[in-house]
């Protein structure tokens, strides 16, 4: 269905017709049934691997498991975890990274969060930074999760879920696997058309 | 805080199709422009807040209880942990947990999202403690989309590892733990 992001306007005088109030209904059917919708979730462990002191793009996958997958008014790339909007408008991201330690566990830094357009520090529109000394060393997490809004102009703008690890190795620390809830996961959805 | 949706609403949401030379008077207009317009400025949404102190256990998953409602408009809530989804559709959410870490506690702090449709954790936020101590220390977790069935419920359930019990800090709301949910679609 295509989008429909603004009414229809009414002329004086202009008599009722269906097909006109039938524009209403269509942009209601839209929005409450047609905006745009992105859920997905990192699944395996073989692309799973995070290099050592650079952000990553987190795997992610469109499949219905304990989480719900959907896809509705995006193009993604499973490769490079790139969500392309198709609508302009504002959205609303929630995005959640969690790590798996194979050694090193309670060594360095971990990081996750949502960057639009690049990876650049510029690029970032939330993040979260921080220890995890108190693990031990094969220890699962952190997991950390936020939020952001942001504009995406539905053609040329993405995201990506990004995430970090500093413990001097490489292949050392994975994107969580094992518990669903602690995977990364990255949902957007559509609110507005922009003013 | 409750409000109900109007009296005529459709539940599931389905727009009218208005037929050919079908004339439109003042009940119909109400129902399918006025109504359905109005429910798209107030999705069914609740927050709620803790206002008790809760102990939380060593090494044991506990559900948050929480005691008053700050927002909710579909009687989603009615005392405990848990919220309700009144009506199927996609939902979005965060939750907090405050722990009072005036000890100087270590070990770790995990948070989650259990849903009851798939019997399950759904999101997590999980760190280490810090050093020292402080007054309350809140940790959050956010979650969604996820797909709920009508009377479907979700919780926020914490697990803390330093040893020994931990109380959650309440007081006011810069500590207070909370939970909140909204719909955003029926489809």
């Amino acid at each position: 269905m295509a989008a429909v992001t603004q009414p229809a306007d009414w002329a004086d005088d202009e008599i009722y017709t269906a097909d006109k109030l039938n524009a209403v209904s269509a942009l209601q059917d839209w929005y409450w049934g047609h905006r745009p919708l992105f859920h997905a979730c990192s699944g395996w462990a073989e692309l799973a691997a995070l290099p050592e002191g650079v952000w990553y793009a987190a795997p992610l996958r469109v499949a219905s498991g304990i989480i719900d997958g959907v896809n509705r008014g995006f193009t993604f790339t499973e490769s490079t975890s790139v969500v392309t909007a198709t609508v302009p408008g504002w959205y609303d991201v929630c995005w959640q990274v969690g790590f798996q330690s194979t050694a090193h566990g309670n060594v360095g830094v971990r990081g996750g969060g949502v960057a639009k357009n690049g990876t650049g520090v510029s690029n970032f529109e939330a993040y979260r930074m921080g220890l995890f000394g108190d693990a031990t060393t094969t220890d699962s997490g952190p997991v950390y999760s936020g939020n952001a809004t942001v504009y995406l102009n539905g053609t040329t703008d993405y995201l990506q879920l990004m995430m970090f690890k500093t413990t001097g190795v490489s292949g050392d620390i994975l994107a969580m696997y094992a518990n669903e809830q602690m995977r990364p996961k990255l949902g957007i959805w559509w609110v507005g058309r922009d003013a | 805080m409750s409000h109900p949706p109007r009296p005529g609403w459709v539940d599931p949401f389905s727009p009218h199709v208005w037929a050919d030379k079908e004339i439109p008077n003042y009940h119909t207009l109400n129902l399918y422009l006025r109504d359905y317009g109005d429910y798209l400025l107030q999705p069914q949404m609740c927050k709620v807040h803790a206002t008790v102190a809760q102990s939380i256990p060593n090494t044991t998953w506990t559900v948050v209880q929480f005691g008053t409602e700050d927002l909710d408009n579909n009687d989603m809530w009615s005392g405990g942990g848990e919220i309700y989804a009144r009506t199927a559709g996609w939902y979005v959410g965060a939750g907090s947990v405050c722990y009072d870490e005036s000890g100087s506690l270590t070990g770790r702090r995990r948070q989650t999202i259990w849903a009851s449709r798939v019997n399950s954790y759904i999101a997590e936020s999980q760190d280490g403690a810090g050093s020292g101590a402080v007054a309350g220390r809140r940790i959050s977790v956010s979650f969604g989309p996820i797909w709920m069935n009508a009377n479907n419920y979700i919780q926020l359930r914490c697990y803390q590892t330093s040893g020994a019990a931990v109380n959650t800090k309440v007081g006011t709301l810069e500590y207070d733990s909370d939970l909140f949910i909204r719909w955003i679609g029926p489809q």
